[in-house]
């Protein structure tokens, strides 16, 4: 107690976000983990009388569904695909519009950070007409090279290749501003000791530069990571997961199966699942940085 | 990408039905004379329109809100879960079964005696057929929606082809025509989105899916229907993927889509996209391969079952049903009438398409009225995908989806 009284300062400033995190992540998550166990639905919602406990069926039906594996390796491959993208195109960007500090640039950075704040339907609607088979402006471009036109949208593998570019373009510019806050936080002095030393542009990069974003490098990583494991905004308003599934993630399966189809039992045992998969994956990437260097 | 959880999402749905359970009753309209309606889509303004002569002679006034058709699923799970809904709801006919079966629609059984208007008999067969869910009256008809052959007629007739397609064989052979005029032209644009074509085709092949209150998808009908549908697919008649409305009146002008199959409101779309177009198109009966039956889709309107306003609002839906409010309101929307005489009414306006749909609404049937359906839909859509674009086998593919039908209609 007098521990407690001691902490007061603390205790006013940590606990009304602890408070909001407990009421709006922690109950909800074990909400769901019990709601799984049951068999949840529009009925269940009117009259609680009627769920019924059906233990851990939910979950033997996710594990034969084969519409939840079909979505299980698509969101791997988003992850697999568009994590290491938008680190490296992030990265890139950040480097190039760090090199300079004119007006041109602070123009330039407010142009590759705009995709980060605008709409997704707005920007769905967009890349949907960009995309078009038959009419689109991407098409028309490459007919203009000779180019067959692509499906863009119209094969699921493809499809799966042009929601990601989006989910790139859409993502990069955030962290873009974060690479370019830790690539300014670089002490000047190491960049002149190795002028002095006479070093390449290149040695500075990757002897210098990289190393030292390395942080900033793993929280991009991390957060990209589990961005794209909840890969959902892109595939539900510009494919609706078809065509063939080939789009379908998981986040939307557990979106179509609670809100379409109000089996909510069985969208939240694939939460569940995501839950634990997201925290297996932060998890490994924690470890794995625990044998880092630091500097 | 979002960075909140879905679990997040999922779960605060529960929680908030769960805090919000003591609520009941309706929340906003405060005062004893008026009534709130939720209408889908967005008819709000004319709604408020129409309702403007009740509110004149009742006092009763009318509080409109529309919501949107894709938001309309996620709107009535909540009114459910915290019972705080309207008085009136529109309720597609697909989501007719899983609402009653919830419990969010009031047992009208008994109540419409006393409204003449509200008579079943008043409304195309195949709509009064959805008034009962499980033998208890839950709902009113409202608007009704068919599907129906577009085509557009200078082209047909440019390609040799006389006259609208009757029959399956004269369908096919009429899109094998058209799509001989090479150019990437086809000869017709089927959506394999469209949860009505298969049905649609098995009804004209003389099935159906349902017997009784059982699915039953392993019928000749339906795998000829299937069959059929991929036949136009391998032939290449039809372009092979997923055609929003904007592609097919986009297609339709330029006329490498010179036929498709949908409804009343495509021709608002092109009527309002497509001006051009006028007296270049018509649409037909749905093609028999033994009758020409098309599906019977729609609205109706139902009392949400934590209403305290019943007679009010029961007073409200019997004025929407007169045939002077439903043709005047076909005037302000183009919503087709699911009163007979209303739309019979219209039809001796003259409008040739006006009494296509006339025809082939009595001419309907409707959408399997089971809980299950809602799951069972998108399974047959993925069934027809995978036949239609990737060129799986129909032998294989129908009793694999039809057992998988089954399953879900049993739970």
């Amino acid at each position: 107690m007098r521990k407690l009284s001691r902490h007061r300062g603390a205790l006013i400033f940590v606990g009304p976000s602890v408070l909001l995190l407990l009421v709006f992540m922690v109950v909800p998550i074990l909400v769901a983990a019990g709601a799984s166990l049951t068999d949840l639905d529009l009925r269940g919602l009117a009259d609680p009388s009627s769920v019924e406990f059906i233990g851990l069926e939910n979950y033997r039906r996710l594990l034969s569904d084969e519409l939840f594996g079909k979505a299980a390796v698509n969101t791997l491959l988003y992850v697999v695909i568009g994590v290491p993208l938008i680190v490296v195109c992030s990265l890139a960007v950040a480097l190039l519009l760090n090199m300079g500090s004119s007006r041109l640039f602070r123009g330039l950075r407010a142009f590759y950070f705009l995709p980060a704040i605008t709409n997704i339907v707005a920007v769905a609607v967009i890349w949907g007409y960009l995309y078009n088979t038959d009419s689109g402006l991407l098409n028309y471009l490459l007919s203009l090279g000779g180019v067959e036109p692509v499906p863009w949208l119209d094969q699921p593998f493809v499809a799966k290749l042009s929601l990601i570019l989006v989910g790139v373009w859409k993502g990069a510019g955030f962290n873009m501003i974060i690479f370019l806050a830790a690539l300014q936080g670089i002490p000047r002095e190491y960049y002149e000791a190795a002028a002095i030393d006479g070093v390449t542009p290149w040695q500075r990069l990757t002897r210098i530069t990289i190393p030292l974003l390395r942080y900033a490098t793993f929280f991009v990583t991390v957060t990209t990571t589990i961005a794209w494991i909840q890969f959902f905004e892109e595939p539900f308003v510009m494919t609706d997961g078809g065509p063939l599934d080939g789009t379908m993630s998981v986040a939307l399966f557990i979106y179509q199966n609670g809100f379409n189809l109000s089996d909510f039992g069985y969208a939240s045992a694939a939460s569940v699942l995501l839950f634990l998969a997201i925290m297996i994956v932060t998890a490994v990437q924690f470890r794995l940085r625990r044998s880092d260097v630091e500097y | 990408m979002r960075r909140r959880s879905i679990a997040v999402l999922a779960g605060l749905a529960v929680a908030a039905s769960a805090l919000a359970g003591c609520g009941g009753g309706d929340g906003g309209a405060g005062d004893a004379q008026s009534i709130e309606i939720w209408t889908m889509g967005d008819k709000a303004k004319q709604m408020t329109e129409i309702a403007a002569a009740f509110t004149a002679d009742t006092k009763i006034e009318i509080k409109v809100q529309s919501i949107p058709w894709k938001n309309a699923r996620d709107k009535m799970s909540a009114a459910i879960a915290s019972g705080n809904g309207p008085d009136i709801v529109q309720v597609g006919h697909s989501f007719l079964a899983e609402f009653a079966d919830a419990g969010a629609l009031l047992d009208l059984s008994g109540k419409l005696s006393a409204y003449p208007e509200l008579d079943g008999a008043k409304f195309f067969p195949a709509s009064a057929e959805t008034m009962k869910v499980g033998g208890a009256t839950v709902s009113v008809p409202w608007i009704a929606d068919t599907r129906v052959l577009f085509y557009r007629t200078d082209v047909l007739q440019q390609a040799g082809v006389s006259k609208a397609p009757a029959t399956w064989d004269e369908l096919t052979a009429a899109a094998t025509t058209l799509a001989a005029r090479g150019g990437g032209n086809f000869g017709i644009g089927l959506n394999t989105d469209d949860q009505f074509l298969p049905l649609i085709l098995t009804w004209s092949a003389g099935g159906d899916v349902v017997n009784g209150d059982q699915v039953s998808f392993d019928t000749e009908q339906f795998k000829s229907a299937v069959a059929y549908e991929q036949s136009f697919f391998s032939a290449g008649l039809t372009p092979k993927k997923a055609q929003p409305d904007a592609d097919m009146v986009q297609g339709f002008k330029t006329g490498k889509i010179p036929m498709f199959v949908s409804g009343p409101y495509m021709a608002t779309l092109l009527n309002n996209q497509a001006p051009e177009l006028a007296g270049k198109w018509a649409v037909a009966a749905i093609p028999a391969k033994s009758s020409a039956t098309s599906v019977m889709a729609g609205s109706n309107l139902a009392i949400f079952s934590k209403s305290k306003k019943v007679d009010q609002s029961l007073k409200f839906m019997s004025y929407l049903a007169q045939k002077q409010t439903q043709e005047s309101w076909f005037k302000a929307t183009n919503d087709l009438p699911a009163r007979q005489d209303a739309l019979q009414g219209l039809v001796a306006g003259g409008d040739a398409n006006l009494a296509v749909y006339y025809e082939q609404m009595r001419n309907a049937k409707i959408v399997p009225q089971l809980k299950a359906w809602g799951a069972i839909a998108p399974e047959m859509v993925r069934a027809l995908q995978k036949v239609c674009v990737s060129g799986a086998s129909v032998d294989t593919t129908v009793p694999a989806f039809a057992a998988k039908a089954r399953e879900l209609s049993a739970k």
